[in-house]
């Protein structure tokens, strides 16, 4: 396989942007009709996401052993969109359509090398789907109460109808059944109860396609479909040191889970949260993350507000303000989950305050439902 | 879930998409400091994606064109030898493939979809951001005002803690006109909550109507 001549072959076609993905669904649909159904009613989302993994693939091809876990995740993600092992090979079929279409110099070594490259990229996420097979590709879950509160979120209890493994820190993937194909990410926020069943804080994004119908018209009795749990970056470590967790929003869920753990296990880490919001109306979980707090001897809470003044227990500034107001944290854990502009604000303050890189671990949410 | 705009720098050789171009959003000035007037920003973003996405349906017609002729000129290649059924020009396995026309008149349509859902969104971001900064400024301004009413009251109050007790009948008045001004404020509240209620209908038929163009189409 010329490896080389591959990449240069994408590099021309990938210089015509967006027709290529466009081409790619638009020949694959054509040919078979019936995987359409498989997408959302708006692909402009889907088609830069394709595009993004096999420039990705690409520039790993005389290296795929590099790109592996990405494929193998790709492979057992796709299982919930009802992908089987009889798809691949249409999408192959439509992909060399595509890259022939694009190509100013196309000949059967090309092509050959193409089909080659591909079939190893199938067979990997094949494999990895098949090993995920005792899973199920997907659960349902009933919504058993919806809790709105202020500053446009809610608050839902989910059941699973079968029991959905998770480790607190951890994310599902989401759908309404009023959005069918568009899928969003969200954090349990508790551990699993007796019946299985968990919390899920949903955040209203204006002008988002699920959040809105989540957050408004989500009712009691509603079944909703839950990708497997991934996620490792806010998974806890099993090192030894305190934890220093920093919020924003509705970013809580994850820590609100860990805590509870920490809690359940009577750790003998020590958990500060800063939880930050605008103000007081975004702390829309108060009332429970004291009672939490209060259950453990280990877990503290500090609410900060950015936009108001300080009243009470409640500290003014951002979350990450007040946490490094408060205290040197270089000796601990720290974790950050929020929307992308605070976790890189955040992240810049406490690696400026000699916090090491590798104690500060990052997730952003909220460009998901912006970016469709 | 994890943010790819977060810690990886965007990838320079990744060109422009219709998608990219309206997804795109911008930092907020800090406080103080004039920013942009945001629905012209988001106008001209609409505008740059329609643009790009005109310009790649243009591009994708004159390879449309280009692979017809190819085909043309085969044919009379083949029709004009001495060997009419000989070996196509291209070889390869017969996999029915649609033609390229095909594909385009597929493709434009997706396209245009992806930005009536665009305009959609935009429309309800834009719906949503109007209606929360009127609320802000309702809340503000009953806020200012609720101080406004206090400040007499209170002035008063403390008068009369100074002043001798006989006067309870004024004391009396007083209470009254509190009374009254709480009565005004729960009023002010329901109006408050009517108007957010209103709004979570609108906003959940807004959100409810990409649903409902999928049934109708």
């Amino acid at each position: 396989m010329d490896t080389e001549r591959l990449k240069r072959n994408w590099a021309e076609v990938a210089a015509h942007g967006d027709q290529v993905p466009l081409f790619f669904y638009s020949t694959l649909f054509l040919a078979h009709p019936h995987l359409r159904d498989m997408f959302p009613l708006g692909m402009a989302n889907q088609r830069d996401k394709l595009l993004a993994a096999l420039g990705q693939v690409v520039s790993h091809v005389d290296d795929l052993d590099a790109v592996v876990p990405v494929l193998q995740q790709l492979g057992r993600d796709h299982r919930r969109f009802g992908v089987v092992r009889d798809h691949y090979p249409a999408v192959g079929q439509a992909l060399l359509a595509t890259l022939e279409h694009f190509s100013s110099e196309w000949t059967p070594e090309l092509a050959r090398d193409w089909a080659a490259a591909y079939d190893r990229v199938a067979q990997v996420m094949l494999a990895a789907a098949d090993a995920a097979g005792e899973m199920p590709p997907w659960w349902h879950g009933t919504v058993t109460a919806v809790d709105r509160r202020a500053a446009g979120i809610a608050v839902l209890t989910v059941r699973p109808h079968a029991p959905l493994p998770y480790l607190p820190g951890q994310s599902v993937a989401v759908e309404v059944p009023t959005r069918p194909r568009l899928w969003r990410w969200y954090t349990p926020a508790t551990l699993p109860a007796s019946d299985g069943s968990f919390e899920l804080h949903v955040r209203l994004v204006p002008g988002g396609q699920v959040s809105p119908a989540l957050v408004m018209a989500t009712q009691v009795g509603d079944v909703l479909r839950l990708g497997a749990p991934v996620g490792t970056d806010l998974v806890l470590d099993d090192g030894t040191r305190d934890l220093l967790l920093i919020a924003g929003g509705t970013g809580l869920a994850p820590f609100k889970a860990i805590m509870s753990q920490l809690a359940h296990q009577r750790s003998t880490r020590f958990a500060h949260l800063y939880w930050g919001g605008r103000t007081q109306r975004d702390l829309y979980d108060l009332a429970a993350m004291r009672h939490l707090c209060e259950s453990h001897s280990g877990l503290r809470l500090v609410p900060c507000v950015s936009d108001e003044p300080p009243s009470g227990d409640v500290a003014g500034g951002t979350a990450v303000d007040v946490a490094l107001r408060e205290a040197d944290w270089r000796d601990h854990e720290v974790y950050v989950c929020g929307s992308p502009e605070m976790v890189r604000a955040t992240r810049d303050r406490l690696l400026a305050a000699g916090i090491p890189r590798d104690q500060v671990h990052l997730e952003a949410f909220g460009n998901q439902e912006t970016a469709t | 879930m994890t943010d790819p705009s977060v810690g990886t720098p965007p990838q320079p050789t990744h060109r422009l998409t219709p998608e990219r171009v309206r997804s795109m959003r911008f930092g907020r000035t800090p406080i103080g400091r004039r920013g942009l007037n945001e629905e012209e920003v988001a106008q001209f973003q609409e505008r740059v994606a329609a643009e790009l996405a005109e310009r790649d349906a243009a591009e994708a017609a004159l390879r449309a064109k280009v692979e017809h002729y190819k085909r043309s000129l085969i044919q009379w290649q083949r029709e004009h030898s001495n060997d009419p059924y000989g070996e196509p020009a291209t070889g390869g396995p017969a996999v029915v493939q649609p033609t390229v026309e095909a594909v385009n008149i597929l493709s434009r349509a997706q396209q245009e979809a992806d930005a009536y859902i665009a305009q959609t969104q935009q429309y309800c971001r834009q719906l949503a951001d109007e209606a929360h900064a009127h609320a802000e400024q309702l809340l503000a301004e009953a806020r200012a005002q609720a101080e406004q009413m206090l400040a007499e009251p209170m002035r008063l109050a403390k008068e009369a803690a100074s002043v001798d007790v006989a006067d309870l009948a004024d004391l009396e008045r007083r209470l009254t006109w509190a009374r009254s001004f709480i009565a005004s404020l729960e009023a002010v509240e329901a109006q408050l909550r009517t108007a957010r209620e209103a709004l979570a209908y609108e906003f959940d038929r807004a959100a409810r109507v990409p649903a409902a163009d999928r049934r109708a189409g």
